[in-house]
């Protein structure tokens, strides 16, 4: 319940302020010195605020700033198990503490987070954490993804909480892990001291903050600033109708579910409680493989499409506006709470972009002002490349590839951006430089060009999708490529209207010949060679609104600009362009007219291959998925692969525990019950 | 007698700061700005200061030696996209790295609200050809000509009027775009073209990129404009040719800008700090903050060790400008910032603006919104009978009327202390802003004194100090026109950047110096074109330099203008301290490189001196115009105010206290105290 606040509105808000500036100094200090493109050029970190206390449901995240969506909501959950875990006289100012586990409140093995208490007058007030995704995480394979481990013991070292430092010094056995067990470990180790020097920079700035206001003051405002949050998001929704809307949408064929696996996800808003409630609980059972969610990266997949949707960019991010939304979760269930031993190795990656487009995708059906189409899950543009690197005596090297990737999505009145990697990265993340990256790996970019209708046709359309064709520099020994991979079969779906962006693929060609040699499966690990091109198409983003009710002068420029083709101009919009002398194009507005009325005819029926729905009951969620199982096997009789290293292995839907859970209800899951 | 002259051409007004060479005296003149032509706004500004001495224009531009102009034109025409139209060529494969820019959706993160920013060049005008240079320069694609023919003809079809030429790798092998140009000149001989490695010689093709097509877009426009004025001011008896500020905070001739405009981009905010240096020598202070504070927006720069800080970000709305330039931090707060409550009640105070027109509430020109200034007005800082030095009027009951209706009454308390909430929170997001600069670079902002320019500086200046723990401030006399003024201080500066990739392990010092000395060569030979001979010019040089993977160099000044095998090690060691000291750690055992080398060319201006004000004691009582009350430390108390045209040299006034200039007004508070210098500038040591 929020009360009437104490603290004055002045001080209120100059110490949000701080803390955001606070925050954002952390950030700069991990990019200017950290040495992997994940950390310097494509931001695949987040840094947050936690507020201290006695008991882990007090520690909640009261400032992220810039993070990613997906890394940063609900991260205190990764460092309440501290309290739970350490006596209190043992948890000591100096300290520093990681965490990585999905059963300790992390999101994946390869997300290393780093906590330090913050002190003052012997009491912690404060948690300084840094999450960062890692260039390498001791995986059997040089991957950080890891979609087919079958069961934790697979992922490769897990820290469910671990102490690294003491007395502000690393602990030496924990460097000694460290250099024996990651790959690169010179490289890495700097990037660990970039991670560690930006845990380090907020503790000393958040003494400084309690200094500078009373402890008691600093106490106070911890409370009203979650309080402040939570009250304008219950604000926005008293202001939506109270409405339930299913939704369903699919993840591409695995071996052990060759038809791919469904995600389906209920919503309700209750404007009068000022609640938003999602549902998880109908989902199958946790699979053998690494893209079960946890506690934290489901439910954070969801509030990153719920969040832009609902609260729009004036709403300071923090753990009191989650008290909103109430998640129902299931015990054992592949978006739900994992059940030990399963693995969570990429339980940030494949499922929670789905998750998020999906809720911004009802929230466009209960309020069409709110909300955003789909855009690509995590497609195989983004991979982890590691081997011998001949511009640097043969070194090892290992490289995550960010530089194009899919395009972003659209919402009511905006076109999509070109680059957004996936919704739950929400654009917060960069493209690396062609340059940088072919003067230090081995790598020559043929080709990154966005790609002429990739984007989903809509009265507002979806990024353009992007080509990028790569090979190796002479004398390259073979070079392991990791891709992660969706959305090849289950492309990004549309709303309210709006068309599906294309779909993702991966391809193999000789260079000599220009012949395709392979077309791969998507996710996975696979080798290039000299001699052979490794490219990728990452999908446009899907379409906001009836493409026929777009304006047509937009067209007119896309068809301009080569994002659009005259095709697709008169086929997907209905707009018919005549040459022009300097302009190249015009509109036939007359034309445009009655061939936009013809088309609105024949548009009634339903789209071939509408299989992610929004739907008002589970019932017509059933006859979706069955509607999509045709689909798949229509691609498949096309005679393109489908592989990965397991046999089939059956998945049951039996229903299982049904937890109600929120955010201060995920502090009792943990840490979890070993069966 | 003999005048130096610098002309701020700004959004709103056009300052002019005349100065006497023989006695030192300087005068500011303010006009307002002639947007849709702006040599007429320098000729208005010429005409008011001819006027102040009983002169003519001709009198006073037939004496002057130096005609130093900044100007906005350069930094419009990109924003508002009217710059000339432009064509693009680039390397087949790459046509979108204007589109995709760096990736980044600007925050806050949760803004989806957003229209993706159109590129500098359209696509359809971006052109491919055929082409390809790898990372060691070696050529894996030949140039094919008819691609560039056909793409010179396709621009000409299509009434282009400047082509900017950015290839993959240029700067390591020039050849193709070499070539290009060739081509260009073969086929369309009138067009002006603007090739990238020669704009911006450096590695990362998205700002190459654009600072290439923002060059070739300004060429034209900027030509036209530097003939135009030269012609004017040659006509109206200057006897030289006139010199314009750039980017970097120096000036080069006019002619010798149009060649490179980007340049001239962000022309006369980088003065600040020139300005910044100039007026602190006098105090012995080398580590300055330059605080600048308008109507719309709050500017500022930094200085470390008598050093401007540049950057290698500075954008113009979306786009990057690409160059190294001063590093001029500007948000939106200012006295025109508008208050208002979210849905919580939580107070916010701008971005948006009130503008001049109608501008904040007391102006009384039909502006409902209560902004900064009308907090200001109630809080007893600005003197509604002498703004502007009484040339305009302010009415505090419409500001009452405003900050009562949309934020005292809603939030339940009274109007002073929302005003007073208003005038915290703007502070603090300047303050959040000064944070930002100055830890970027690893600096703590408690060792610098801060020099508050601008109409607003004054009145915010001391909290905003106070608050990050600065102790002394620096409020000049010619606030008002501070980046006019340092455009007489600035030095002409041309700088020439260029690859070079080796490393501590296997150091190769050839190669440095063959580099070195390529790029001394550019820098003599741009400036020789410019009438200035090499004995003139002194060479500053600097390296980027980095530990292996990390994409953000730091700039290690070399020392010397070659470097010898002994100083190896030395510039190696400078770099890890310098890594300690701006990021907090250095891993001494690991391999440095370097990846770009840097030669700037300075040609000093000869010094001006100001003169010096007679002492005339401690005691301000002569200039004490009465006393009105003033909100300091928690209450309104009964504030001696004083004009500060009558504070002589010497002069203390303790806080709290308020002084009132004719374009500033400066507020000292409780425990603070401030000194009249011997140039008339107000030193203030704060509690």
């Amino acid at each position: 319940m929020i009360e009437e606040r104490t603290i004055d509105p002045l001080t209120f808000s100059v110490m949000g302020a701080q803390l955001d500036a606070i925050v954002r100094e952390m950030t700069l200090i991990m990019t200017y010195t950290g040495r992997s493109a994940i950390f310097n050029c494509c931001h695949d970190f987040s840094v947050s605020i936690a507020s201290g206390g006695e008991k882990p449901e007090d520690i909640q995240v009261l400032s992220m700033f810039c993070g990613l969506p997906d890394h940063a909501i609900g991260v205190e959950l990764a460092v309440r198990p501290i309290l739970e875990l350490y006596e209190k006289d043992d948890i000591r100012e100096g300290d520093m503490f990681l965490n990585n586990c999905a059963y300790y409140g992390g999101s994946h093995h390869a997300d290393y987070t780093l906590m330090s208490p913050v002190f003052f007058k012997d009491e912690v007030m404060f948690w300084a954490v840094v999450r960062c995704h890692q260039n390498d995480c001791g995986y059997h394979e040089p991957d950080t993804y890891a979609p087919f481990c079958k069961d934790i013991y697979e992922e490769g070292p897990n820290f469910p909480v671990v102490r690294i430092q003491r007395d502000n010094a690393p602990i030496q056995d924990w460097v000694r892990f460290f250099h024996m067990n990651i790959r690169y470990p010179e490289q890495m180790w700097g990037d660990h001291m970039a991670q560690a020097g930006g845990v380090r920079v907020g503790e000393k700035r958040l003494k400084e903050f309690c200094q500078k206001h009373s402890k008691e003051k600093v106490k106070l405002f911890c409370k009203e600033w979650l309080d402040y949050s939570e009250g304008l998001l219950a604000d926005r929704i008293r202001m939506l109708p109270g409405k339930t809307r299913w939704g369903v949408i699919f993840t591409d064929p695995f071996s052990f579910a060759p038809n791919g696996i469904p995600i389906v996800m209920r919503i309700e808003t209750d404007p009068d409680k000022a609640i938003l409630t999602v549902d998880l609980t109908d989902n199958i059972d946790n699979v053998p493989a690494g893209i079960n969610t946890t506690v934290q990266t489901g439910p954070a997949g969801v509030c990153a499409g719920l969040g832009p949707t609902v609260a729009g960019g004036n709403i300071p991010i923090n753990g009191g506006m989650w008290r909103r939304v109430k998640f129902l979760l299931r015990e054992g269930c592949i978006v739900g709470i994992p059940k030990f031993p399963t693995a969570c190795s990429c339980g940030t990656s494949c499922l929670p972009p789905l998750m998020s487009d999906l809720a911004a995708r009802i929230m466009s059906e209960i309020n069409p002002e709110l909300g955003a189409s789909g855009c690509s899950g995590s497609e195989a543009s983004i991979a982890v490349l590691g081997g011998k690197n001949p511009r640097r005596n043969y070194e090892p090297y290992g490289h995550e590839f960010f530089c194009g990737a899919a395009a972003g999505p659209s919402t009511k009145g905006y076109d999509g951006w070109p680059y957004w990697v996936n919704s739950v990265c929400s654009g917060t993340m960069k493209s690396e430089p062609i340059e940088i990256l072919e003067m230090r790996d081995p790598h020559f970019i043929m080709e990154l060009k966005a790609l002429k209708d990739s984007a989903g046709p809509g009265q507002w359309r979806g990024g353009p999708g992007w080509i990028r064709r790569m090979r190796l520099i002479k004398d390259t020994p073979p070079v392991s490529i990791a891709s992660l991979g969706d959305g090849s079969v289950f492309t990004p779906p549309g709303a309210r209207g709006g068309k599906y962006g294309i779909p993702n693929v991966q391809w193999v060609e000789d260079l000599e010949t220009g012949m395709v040699k392979e077309i791969r499966p998507q996710r996975g690990l696979k080798y290039l060679h000299e001699g052979e091109v490794w490219a990728v198409i990452a999908s446009g983003g899907a379409g906001y609104g009836d493409p026929l009710k777009r304006d047509p002068e937009r067209v007119r420029k896309d068809v301009i600009n080569d994002f659009v083709s005259l095709e697709s101009a008169r086929d997907d919009y209905g707009v018919i362009l005549k040459p022009h002398s300097t302009e190249i194009y015009e509109v036939d507005y007359e034309a445009t007219k009655g061939l936009r009325k013809e088309l609105a005819r024949k548009e009634k029926k339903p789209a071939k291959g509408d299989y992610s729905r929004i739907v008002e009951s589970k019932k017509e969620i059933d006859q979706i998925i069955e509607e999509a199982y045709g689909r798949v096997m229509e691609w498949k009789a096309k005679g393109r692969p489908i592989e990965g290293p397991f046999a089939d292995l059956g998945v049951s839907t039996l229903p299982m525990i049904i937890k109600e859970a929120n955010l201060e209800g995920w502090a009792q899951a943990l840490p979890p019950g070993i069966e | 007698m003999a005048y130096r002259i610098g002309v701020d051409v700004g959004g709103t007004f056009t300052d002019l700061v005349l100065l006497n060479e023989e006695s030192g005296e300087a005068r500011q003149f303010k006009v307002p700005t002639v947007a849709e032509a702006p040599a007429e706004g320098v000729y208005n500004a010429l005409e008011e200061a001819a006027k102040y001495y009983g002169q003519n224009v001709d009198d006073i531009l037939g004496k002057t030696t130096v005609f130093a102009h900044g100007t906005t034109i350069s930094v419009n025409a990109v924003l508002q996209g009217k710059a000339c139209k432009t064509g693009l060529i680039c390397t087949k494969g790459f046509r979108h790295v204007l589109w995709l820019r760096d990736g980044e959706k600007p925050q806050p993160t949760f803004d989806y609200k957003m229209e993706p920013p159109e590129p500098y060049v359209p696509i359809y005008l971006t052109l491919e050809v055929s082409e390809r240079i790898d990372a060691e320069g070696n050529v894996v694609i030949p140039l094919n000509e008819g691609d560039v023919r056909r793409a010179i003809r396709q621009f000409k079809k299509w009434n282009v009027e400047s082509i900017a030429v950015a290839l993959l790798w240029s700067f390591v092998n020039p050849v193709h775009e070499v070539r290009i140009g060739e081509l260009i000149e073969e086929e369309w001989p009138e067009v002006t073209v603007s090739l990238s490695h020669n704009v911006q010689p450096i590695i990362r093709e998205w700002p190459r990129t654009s600072a290439t097509a923002i060059d070739a877009s300004l060429k034209p426009l900027l030509k036209k404009y530097a003939e135009g004025l030269q012609k004017e001011l040659t006509e109206h008896k200057f006897g030289s040719e006139f010199l314009m500020v750039i980017a970097t905070g120096g000036v080069l001739p006019g002619t010798s800008v149009s060649d490179k405009p980007v340049y001239n981009c962000l022309s006369g905010p980088t003065c600040g700090p020139v300005a910044g240096i100039y007026l602190c020598e006098p105090l012995n202070r080398k580590d300055i903050i330059v605080a600048d504070v308008g109507g719309t927006s709050f500017d500022i720069s930094m200085i470390e060790d008598g050093r401007i800080a540049y950057t290698r970000d500075a954008r113009i709305g979306w786009h990057l400008i690409g160059i190294n330039a001063v590093d001029v931090t500007s948000i939106g707060a200012g006295g025109g910032s508008i208050a208002w409550l979210d849905s919580q009640k939580v107070l916010h105070v701008g971005p948006q603006s009130a503008g001049a027109t109608p501008g904040p509430a007391c102006y009384m020109r039909g502006g409902v919104d209560p902004t900064i200034c009308d907090a200001d007005v109630i809080l007893g800082y600005l003197n509604p009978d002498y703004f502007l030095g009484g040339r305009m009027k302010l009415y505090p009951d419409a500001a009452v009327r405003a900050i009562e209706k949309k934020i005292a009454k809603p939030l339940k308390i009274d109007v002073e202390e929302a005003a007073l909430a208003m005038y915290c929170i703007v502070n603090q997001n300047m303050v959040t802003a000064l944070v930002d600069i100055t830890v970027k670079r690893g600096a703590d902002p408690r060792d610098f004194i801060i020099v508050a320019g601008g109409g607003a500086g004054g009145t915010h200046i001391a909290d905003i100090a106070k608050q990050l723990g600065v102790k002394e401030i620096l409020a000049p006399k010619l606030a008002g026109a501070l980046c006019a003024f340092g455009m007489l201080c600035a030095d002409v500066k041309y700088e020439s950047v260029g690859a070079f990739y080796t490393s501590s392990k296997k150091f190769d010092i050839e190669g440095a110096n063959n580099t070195l000395g390529k790029l001394e060569r550019d820098v003599a030979d741009s400036l020789r074109k410019a009438g200035i001979g090499t004995e003139e010019i002194e060479f500053e040089t600097a390296v980027g330099m980095r530990y292996p993977y990390q994409i953000y160099e730091l700039d290690v000044p070399l020392g010397g203008r070659r470097i010898l095998p002994e100083q190896v090690p030395e510039l190696i060691n400078r770099f890890h301290s310098l890594h300690e000291s701006t990021y907090g750690f250095k891993i001494a055992e690991e391999l440095v490189e370097t990846i770009w080398w840097r030669v700037i060319g300075v040609v000093a201006v000869p010094k001006i001196g100001l003169p010096k004000y007679e002492y005339g004691g401690e005691e301000a009582s002569p200039a004490l115009m009465g006393k009105r009350k003033a909100y300091f430390d928690g209450h309104f108390v009964n504030t001696p105010y004083y004009n500060g045209e009558k504070l002589v040299y010497g002069n203390k006034i303790g806080g709290p206290a308020i002084v009132e200039e004719v374009t500033s007004t400066l507020v000292i508070p409780a425990g603070a105290k401030a000194t009249v210098t011997e140039f008339g500038d107000y030193f203030v040591e704060l509690a």
